[in-house]
């Protein structure tokens, strides 16, 4: 059986992006494909073929959901969970946010120890829908 | 569900008080973001943004702060706006870099 190991991270903000290395790489042991925009996350997913993708929700450019509807286009992307992060959590957005298809939300600011099981989680969770 | 804090190990927690300096110098852009928005738009962009990294590295008092100016943005609470923005100013000119 396969195991979580590569982690894709959408996000604009260059202080989240270092805690999400940090975080994710150097407590979690993951392989990280770090992406400052949605285009850029297009541009690399079908190299990086990630397991699990995290995605900013709020950012220039392509949105976070703009991104997911882009990258589900993908073949590589196929049974890929993917979760939100937001600064917002209010039940009407969170509803709003699977709508997209995510597997989950993360509230930022979050825990940077506790955030790469949180992940495997909703990987876990992904799977078993994907089932 | 809240998982229980994993301890962190002397190499880690010295990785993390790196990551955490390195956010303390972005805070004088961040401050400059919020000072200089041009429109509420930039400044609740600016705020969240804010409100969303600060906690992660320690400082959940820095995130509550713009939060509580998000608020007051949301309300149109300009006293509150106002109170809010120059206590976030002040601590960050004390957690910045001289």
């Amino acid at each position: 059986m396969d195991d979580l190991r590569r982690v894709m991270c959408v996000e604009d903000d260059p202080d989240i992006r270092m805690i999400l290395d940090f975080s994710l790489q150097r407590v979690g042991g993951y392989e990280l494909c770090l992406c400052a925009s949605g285009q850029e996350a297009l541009d690399r997913v079908d190299a990086f073929a990630p397991q699990l993708v995290l995605l900013d929700v709020m950012m220039p450019g392509l949105t976070g959901p703009q991104t997911l509807e882009q990258l589900r286009q993908r073949p590589v992307m196929r049974g890929v969970p993917a979760v939100f992060l937001t600064a917002k959590a209010m039940p009407d957005e969170v509803e709003a946010l699977t709508v997209y298809g995510a597997t989950g939300i993360i509230v930022k600011p979050f825990d940077p120890v506790t955030l790469p099981k949180d992940i495997r989680i909703y990987w876990e969770h992904g799977r078993d829908i994907a089932a | 569900m809240t998982l229980p804090r994993d301890p962190m190990d002397a190499g880690l927690a010295a990785q993390f008080d790196l990551v955490r300096k390195q956010f303390l110098t972005s805070l004088a852009r961040r401050a400059r973001e919020i000072d200089e928005a041009p429109d509420q738009r930039a400044l609740q962009a600016a705020l969240h943004q804010l409100a969303g990294a600060a906690g992660s590295f320690g400082h959940p008092e820095l995130s509550e702060m713009a939060r509580r100016a998000m608020r007051a943005i949301d309300t149109g609470d300009t006293h509150a706006l106002e109170v809010a923005l120059e206590r976030l100013r002040a601590t960050m000119r004390a957690l910045g870099p001289p």
